[in-house]
């Protein structure tokens, strides 16, 4: 696939291969979608993505409304970005908010709303995303419909700044007593990270849906190493 | 794809429309619509390699000779049709029966079944299929199980019994006056009153790969009108179709033919299947191989000497599980470089797991 720059603005996503695949980046200013099983590298990817954000002088931040703050730095603490991440958040331009479960109740009024009104934020990412969705139906009483109310205001209100989102998703599909509230549907583009174990585990990276982007159709082999999450060699333009 | 007629519109859209429902680990269903009864049935199909097949009738002949092996494939094939179509009960139209013969050929020839992808009728009472590269004849040189497809298809749709015969390895003819009443095998069980007991996940800290899965990551490709698989074809088949091969081998007492066949057609895949890893990743590889194709979820367990395989939703309809226990016999030996026999083969009482114990053979043969 030849990558032709497109005139959608992009930012890249600091995964080295990957913006190849999406003709140069997410496009600015949607909400996108990382998907894939556990182990197969989304919150990596999703660092990887504010640290990209903050090299460019955006302010970036990172939500995780699952783990205390302690996991994010023995995540950092494995790879080599870790200590340029942890430097660029000291100068402010980089954020993490780690939220606990009691705290649940006062995302979407408070952290999603203070996200909105600060216009110095060019990326976001909210790691895992499927939490919200507990927030919304425990503590806010809400049925079926009422949390895919919640999401798409959440979404609207995303769409509506400047920043561009990064979404983690647990599941790909309804199933297994969990319900996606179609969230792919609502997505502006999906990455999805796989993996195949025949023995030998074999790592792809699929993007099923990237609007206003002629993303490329194949699945792509990629590795986790000290550098992060890597698109392969062998991908020919 | 341009205007059908109603005829066609409604063949295609309302009859024999045909959706992949389920595609989870270990299971694949995909519904139809039943002949002319529009009533949807759902059948669960597994994916089962060609070879198996060929190994199974190459020992036939030689233990009971070409003829008899060709009557054997006639009567199997016969009754997959019985497994296949679900008989509503109601008498097709005399103007519809062609039709829906072509149809059904049409949902045979999508499996693989290439020698009823060009079917025709001359006049009322003469049929003729034919064609190249059809599964598992391609390499018997014998296509009398697909004339016995042909000869129940016939039968069925017409409501009397028709045989039909083989011209040539590539052609199947029927020339048929309606004189006896056609009385299908009707088996008492339906396609999914077994083996779906659980299909609820069970609990495993690994994952199981779906059928899609392995199309996804380009396992499985499909090219010329089938399924490959490492290097292999593989033809999807109701589940109940192995259950009906095993029945008529055992009548037979072919029993332990059918087993040292498929135990040694396994063991040579296995060469290309696991030629790489340890023990511990050949058995992922394994367990995952049947969960991608419509296996079950198979867990395996070693009790001393003894390999233990605990199988769920297994796909089984009449709770036979030999046929699949006998190919999983030839990648275990090879795997671990001994020969094993199965010990014991137990099944749940809704036929929704079974286990399998493989032994060491005590002297090697």
């Amino acid at each position: 696939m030849s990558v032709k720059l497109s005139k959608v603005k992009r930012e890249s996503t600091g995964v080295v291969g990957i913006d190849k695949m999406i003709q140069g980046g997410l496009p600015k200013g949607g909400v996108f979608g990382i998907s894939g099983p556990p182990g197969a590298g989304k919150s990596i990817f999703s660092l990887q993505f504010v640290l990209e954000g903050a090299r460019k002088g955006d302010k970036s931040v990172y939500i995780n409304l699952e783990e205390p703050r302690s996991n994010v730095d023995n995540m950092l603490a494995e790879f080599g970005f870790g200590e340029e991440f942890l430097k660029l958040e000291k100068k402010g331009l980089i954020v993490v908010k780690c939220f606990d479960y009691e705290k649940y109740s006062k995302i979407s009024e408070d952290l999603f709303k203070q996200v909105g009104e600060d216009e110095k934020i060019g990326r976001l990412v909210v790691d895992s995303f499927n939490c919200f969705f507990a927030s919304g139906y425990e503590f806010e009483g809400k049925n079926e419909f009422g949390v895919r109310k919640m999401i798409t205001e959440v979404f609207r209100n995303f769409r509506g700044k400047s920043f561009t989102t990064l979404l983690t998703l647990e599941r790909e599909e309804k199933g297994f007593g969990e319900a996606n509230y179609n969230i792919h549907y609502l997505v502006d583009g999906l990455l999805n990270l796989d993996y195949l174990d025949l023995g030998v585990i074999e790592r792809r990276v699929f993007i099923p849906k990237m609007r206003w982007t002629a993303q490329s159709k194949e699945g792509v082999g990629y590795e986790i190493g000290v550098d992060g999450v890597a698109v392969g060699e062998g991908w020919e333009e | 794809m341009g205007v059908w007629n109603i005829r066609d519109y409604t063949l295609n859209k309302l009859i024999f429309p045909r959706i992949l429902v389920i595609d989870k680990p270990g299971v694949i269903i995909n519904s139809a619509s039943a002949f002319y009864g529009l009533k949807q049935s759902r059948k669960r199909i597994a994916y089962f390699f060609e070879d198996d097949f060929v190994a199974l009738d190459a020992a036939t002949v030689d233990l009971i000779g070409k003829e008899k092996t060709s009557e054997l494939n006639y009567k199997i094939g016969k009754h997959f049709v019985s497994r296949h179509l679900k008989p509503s009960g109601k008498e097709v139209p005399s103007f519809l029966r062609q039709s829906f013969v072509k149809k059904a050929c049409e949902s045979f020839q999508s499996a693989g079944v290439s020698i009823l992808g060009n079917v025709s009728f001359e006049g009322k009472n003469s049929f003729v299929a034919s064609g190249k590269d059809n599964v598992i004849s391609r390499k018997t040189g014998d296509p009398s199980l697909f004339s016995g497809v042909v000869g129940g298809l016939l039968s069925h749709f017409y409501g009397f019994n028709i045989e039909a015969d083989v011209l040539d390895s590539e052609t199947i003819i029927s020339n048929f006056d309606g004189v006896e009443r056609f009385t299908p095998i009707l088996d008492e069980k339906d396609f999914l009153s077994g083996g779906l007991g659980s299909l609820k996940e069970q609990n495993s800290f690994e994952r199981y790969l779906s059928f899609k899965d392995l199309i996804k990551f380009g396992e499985v490709e499909y090219r010329e009108g089938k399924h490959h698989f490492a290097g292999s074809l593989i033809v999807p088949m109701e589940v109940s179709i192995p259950e009906v091969y095993v029945k008529y081998y055992r009548d037979e007492g072919l029993l332990d033919l059918m087993r040292d066949a498929l135990v040694k057609s396994s063991f040579d895949r296995s060469k290309v299947l696991f030629e790489s890893g340890n023990v511990s990743e050949k058995l992922k590889k394994v367990r995952n191989i049947l969960s991608g194709l419509g296996w079950g979820k198979l867990f395996i367990d070693k009790k001393g000497k003894d390999l233990v395989c605990n199988v769920f939703a297994v796909p089984v309809i009449f709770g036979d599980y030999s046929f699949q226990a006998f190919v999983l016999n030839g990648y275990l030996n090879y795997i671990f470089g001994k020969n094993h026999e199965i010990a014991s083969l137990r099944m749940s009482a809704d036929f929704s797991s079974a286990e399998i114990v493989y032994r060491v053979r005590k002297v090697d043969p």
